[in-house]
């Protein structure tokens, strides 16, 4: 596991621990199930304050991606699976109605841009 | 969130100088850095915490409960750490140990061994043969063996080269591994700070300036660069501090939104770091 | 509380190694003051201890860590109260050693070992000049009590003497007489006790006076 704080970052450095391990999530390199360093751990290794991880941790519980079971630890979360197949998409639909909004401006009907999407999807 | 120490309205009047009814609060479980130019008054709150010096006002919590009535309780919880040696010089670190151990309830040589040993401390050497570094951390070493809930210090970085004050700072993130435990110290080299400690509490001239959580502070200050046009007597009120020169200004405003706002893209704001806003907030005055 | 009483004598081991070579000083120096050695050998190194222990607690501003141990202000004033008594045991002890020595190894010197009425006398003057002195350390610190300390001490070595020198006056002779009369017809134990009783109360006063302005010291 990297995570890598910079200082002279204009985001702030709960920001770019959420972003890291949100990374890792997706990409899988960290799975169901696995353990995250202590909010208070990862404040030492990282030489920033304990406040500093917490809200980090507590943002991506927030988002599903961890939960922090009282005495134990936190822990990637289980139900991500579909959480992720979730935020990929997200991120194609809001893609989409771009595109969709897009062609309406233009006159260019559904069946036109689905055709288009499927040459688009061969091609590409 | 409880807290593990609580200021309210503390007052104190010397001939020359006056705490004036400072409040702040400290949650079990994290670091306060306690900032502030020499003589703003650190080393009075802190002697007030203690009961070194009686307060003319005001409460002081510890533990939530009253540092007069539960004193000797409250101390049996507590590690401290003064800027200057005042223990006896010419006993050996052991023997100073031997003298203080017994005043403690749950004193731990075993404790004390350990840290002796990391800190490389000899325990048949006078204390006045130490060096300035080692000094503090034997004064560490005996703030520590008891097992404190709280611990509280005086300046103890200051005169101390970089190296032994980073060893300091590891150990207080090591310390504060136990959520139960807290820290509290006060130090004019904010750069200590600007890492480990989870809340900031600014005094200047006997009044608290700020307390809050570091990455609060941080996230809205803001040091805002620009051209000499965009000020006039209106726009400068946002500035806490503000430097001019030849080409253009260099201020520290609380809040980064609220002068993006008002200078829109004719500006560029930097990340201020606690010295920053140290500093702005100390010489602002004299430069508005 | 006990702890700091221990802490004093911790701290001034090397005092005390002090204070028998004093001993041994006194037997030699003062063999020509019949009757008064062992009071004023005893006399001499308790407040020397005192002094001492008041001094190491100066240097370094040692109190700051002693206010921040959980010890109430009471116990340290009471401590220091206390430890008086501890001091006479150990001159007492240290004049013993150096007479015990001096007769062992026959020294053609002339040893007196102190009796109930050296012990009460001690105990009288130790207590008189503690009970001035004490008040006024624990208000203003031992430096700056320190001269007047001084001052005090060798009052308290010509005062004596004076009332010596009054007693061979023919004018006041007759009076000192008679209450030396007086005092006479009382037993040993009866004058002891009484000396006791009136040492006791003036340490308490002392004390009183003493924990009032400690408790609102600051440092």
């Amino acid at each position: 596991m990297k995570i890598i704080i910079l200082n002279s970052s204009d985001e702030p450095i709960y920001r770019q621990i959420v972003r890291q391990l949100e990374e890792m999530i997706l990409k899988g390199r960290l799975v169901a199930g696995d353990a995250l360093p202590s909010i208070r751990g990862l404040a030492r290794e990282l030489h920033i304050s304990v406040i500093t991880t917490k809200r980090a941790y507590e943002e991506l519980e927030r988002e599903g991606f961890i939960e922090t079971v009282p005495g134990k630890g936190s822990f990637v979360a289980a139900q991500n699976r579909e959480l992720l197949r979730e935020k990929r998409l997200d991120i194609v639909e809001e893609r989409l109605i771009g595109a969709i909004l897009a062609a309406k401006s233009l006159d260019i009907s559904q069946d036109e841009l689905i055709n288009l999407l499927h040459q688009l999807y061969e091609e590409v | 969130m409880e807290n593990i120490l609580e200021v309210t309205r503390l007052k104190k009047s010397f001939k020359d100088f006056t705490l004036k009814d400072i409040s702040f609060a400290l949650p079990r479980g994290y670091i306060m850095g306690f900032i502030g130019p020499n003589g703003a008054g650190k080393s009075t709150t802190i002697k007030l915490i203690m009961n070194l010096l009686k307060k003319d006002g005001g409460q002081i919590k510890v533990f939530d409960k009253d540092h007069i009535k539960y004193e000797k309780e409250i101390k049996n919880r507590i590690g401290f750490v003064y800027d200057e040696n005042h223990f006896y010089e010419e006993l050996t670190t052991r023997e100073m140990k031997s003298v203080i151990a017994p005043f403690y309830e749950s004193w731990d040589d075993k404790t004390f061994d350990r840290y002796m040993k990391h800190f490389k401390l000899s325990t048949n050497k006078k204390i006045k043969e130490l060096s300035k570094g080692m000094k503090m951390k034997y004064s560490l070493a005996m703030a520590l063996s008891h097992n404190p809930e709280l611990l509280i210090m005086d300046e103890p970085t200051s005169g101390l080269d970089p190296i032994v004050r980073s060893e300091l700072l590891d150990i207080l993130g090591d310390l504060i591994q136990d959520e139960n435990k807290s820290v509290f110290f006060s130090t004019h080299i904010t750069s200590d700070l600007d890492k480990v400690a989870d809340f900031v509490t600014f005094i200047h001239d006997g009044s608290i300036i700020l307390s809050a959580t570091k990455d609060d502070i941080l996230d809205n200050y803001g040091i805002v660069k620009g051209g000499m046009d965009l000020l006039n007597d209106q726009t400068q009120k946002v500035f806490i501090g503000i430097r001019k020169n030849n080409y253009g200004f260099e201020g520290l405003v609380d809040d980064r939104k609220k002068a993006r706002n008002l200078f829109r893209d004719n500006i560029v704001i930097d990340k201020p770091s606690l010295e920053d806003i140290m500093v702005y907030t100390v010489r602002g005055d004299q430069h508005v | 509380m006990y702890n700091l009483i221990i802490k004093d004598i911790l701290v001034q081991k090397k005092s005390l190694l002090f204070a028998l070579g004093y001993c041994f000083f006194l037997v030699f120096a003062f063999q020509s003051l019949e009757g008064v050695t062992p009071i004023a050998a005893s006399t001499v190194v308790v407040y020397f201890l005192i002094q001492n222990s008041f001094a190491y607690e100066d240097k370094n501003k040692s109190e700051i860590i002693i206010n921040s141990l959980p010890i109430s202000r009471k116990e340290i004033v009471l401590a220091k109260y206390l430890s008086i008594f501890v001091y006479i045991g150990l001159a007492i002890v240290a004049y013993m050693i150096a007479t015990l020595t001096v007769k062992v190894v026959r020294v053609p010197v002339k040893v007196e070992f102190p009796d109930l009425k050296d012990v009460t006398i001690t105990l009288l003057l130790v207590s008189l000049m503690n009970s001035i002195y004490m008040p006024i350390i624990f208000r203003i610190g031992y430096l700056k009590a320190k001269i007047f300390n001084m001052v005090m001490f060798l009052l308290f070595f010509f005062i004596p003497m004076g009332v010596a020198s009054l007693y061979e006056n023919p004018k006041y002779s007759a009076g000192i007489s008679d209450i030396t009369g007086i005092i006479s017809s009382f037993s040993d134990w009866q004058i002891a006790a009484l000396l006791a009783a009136i040492s006791l109360m003036l340490l308490f006063f002392s004390y009183s006076i003493s924990l009032g302005i400690y408790k609102n010291r600051e440092f």
